[in-house]
């Protein structure tokens, strides 16, 4: 063991990341106390939590608001992506004729989306929830796919040499051999959902994370826009590690076979 | 049993046709075993894949107990270079992949599993996964995998060219003993005139691209064969210093 190694094995793994965050907020603190900065300009920690504690029923439950359109666009984003990218495995021609058109809808910025879809929509969750799924399903197509065609040759010569069908197939060789990728897809559009989520917000300032921030900044009112921004990074952090779960669930022998 | 008459098959590519074989005309029989031998790129592996009806051949016919090989069939069992295990799965479960796929019974086939893992010394290895065994033992569980199918033909892709010089001795042997007991048609490619010589009734030289039969060197020495001193030491010799003479002239 190199000398590094031992000394960072003393540690408790999660002792380091706790300390550089405990330092973080020590600096930010103190910086706002020395230089006598005013809250509304940059409030310093104890303002976030107080403004939190003014109105934590309420801040809550538009958090639940932001959680909710993320988890329902990331699930429609997750089902569609596989079907389609199952699909577009499955019949190549088809890839040929829609990879293209993915492409280019994929480089249409989706925050001047945003407001089309108010008026397509209402003001409801949906257009909330569409703008998620539009955010996330391009990485999880992407991933999927290259995890669906990076199967080893000599298994689909197996697989054809004992006939399997395009079931078979997909379900015991090719869906499984694709979820370590599928899972780097999935992981890039859980950090891309929540931000899907807080443009359409900002954008339709009805309810959730992103309203609030829109509306705390209107009235100068910065330590309840930074209590709402502490609760998305949370919330954000939150579901990034419940995919890392679900990955370690799910496919422990991918960080067997990459040592 | 195979057949094969007037054989060749020519691959498009993007600077012109390429021709891998030139009219084979080759019969195996019966619970024969077959070495076929060339050098790289002498159309060895595209052969194999004709007979498992992976490939089509642009001319000549292969047919397999009278009818034409057109698509791969189940009594046909293939094993590459490489094991190509799935990860997720256990030693038994890999095994247990072409009962799944061809959709017999899992429970009547268990036992069989089982018995090949033993049989090729994997007893107490049953539960493990591919990343815990070594590069023999990974191979010992795709030869499993091919035979837990119940073959009538085995064709086998330079099996054990990955493998280190004693581990490809040892599995060569354990080969020639299950050949011995079940008598598979085997078709053996390899780049290894020690292997052939050890395993084949019959080895096919192949002459460089396009592959045509160069010659068919009988094989009569008695079995089972070894790599160390036996009683057929000169016999050995003497087929070895042929199929040298074979391959490396011109």
């Amino acid at each position: 063991m190199t000398p590094a190694r031992a000394r960072s094995a003393r540690w408790h793994p999660l002792g380091l990341p706790i300390l550089g965050a405990v330092s973080a907020i020590a600096l930010w603190w103190s910086a706002t106390a020395v230089f006598g900065i005013r809250p509304f300009f940059l409030p310093a920690p104890p303002d976030i939590v107080a403004a939190f504690r003014a109105q934590p029923a309420y801040l809550l439950r538009e958090a639940g608001a932001t959680l909710t359109e993320t988890t329902v666009g990331f699930g429609i984003a997750v089902l569609a992506g596989l079907l389609l990218s199952v699909a577009l495995t499955v019949w190549r021609t088809l890839e040929r004729a829609t990879l293209p058109v993915l492409v280019a809808l994929n480089s249409v910025p989706k925050v001047a989306v945003a407001p089309l879809l108010v008026v397509w929509l209402g003001f409801g969750p949906r257009p909330k929830i569409v703008l998620v799924v539009l955010i996330c399903f391009f990485p999880i197509v992407v991933a999927t796919m290259a995890g669906l065609t990076s199967t080893p040759a000599e298994l689909g010569e197996l697989s054809r040499s004992l006939s399997a069908s395009v079931w078979q197939t997909y379900l015991k060789i090719r869906l499984p051999w694709a979820l370590p990728q599928v899972f780097v897809g999935l992981k890039v559009a859980i950090s891309l959902a929540v931000i899907g989520a807080v443009v359409a917000e900002i954008s339709n300032p009805s309810g959730g994370l992103g309203a609030v921030i829109v509306l705390s900044g209107m009235s100068l009112d910065t330590p309840l826009a930074f209590a709402a921004i502490v609760l998305l990074a949370l919330l954000s952090t939150a579901l990034f590690y419940l995919v890392v779960a679900l990955e370690r669930l799910l496919v422990p022998w991918a960080r067997d076979i990459t040592g | 049993m195979i057949n094969l008459d007037r054989v060749s098959r020519t691959f498009q590519t993007r600077t012109g046709d390429l021709a891998a074989l030139r009219d084979i005309d080759l019969r195996i029989d019966e619970h024969q075993f077959v070495a076929v031998i060339g050098r790289s790129g002498c159309g060895k592996s595209t052969l194999l894949r004709l007979i498992a009806g992976l490939l089509t051949p642009t001319a000549g016919t292969i047919t397999i107990d009278g009818t034409p090989v057109l698509r791969p069939r189940r009594e046909v069992a293939l094993m590459h270079q490489r094991p190509a295990l799935l990860p997720w799965r256990k030693a038994l479960g890999n095994v247990m992949l072409p009962v799944e796929i061809l959709g017999w019974s899992r429970a009547a086939h268990r036992a069989r599993a089982a018995e090949l893992l033993d049989s090729v010394g994997l007893a107490g290895f049953h539960e493990r996964h591919p990343h815990e065994l070594s590069g023999g033992m990974r191979q010992r569980v795709a030869l499993c995998r091919a035979l837990i199918q119940q073959p009538r033909i085995l064709l086998m892709d330079e099996p054990f060219s990955a493998l280190d010089a004693l581990t490809r001795e040892e599995l060569a042997t354990q080969l020639q003993a299950i050949h011995m007991a079940q008598s598979v048609t085997t078709v053996f490619v390899t780049h290894s005139i020690q292997e052939a010589v050890l395993l084949a009734d019959r080895v096919v030289v192949l002459s460089p691209r396009p592959g045509r039969v160069r010659q068919v060197l009988e094989v009569d020495i008695p079995r089972p064969r070894s790599f160390g001193h036996n009683a057929h030491l000169a016999d050995v010799a003497r087929c070895v210093a042929e199929l040298h003479d074979l391959l490396l002239r011109e």
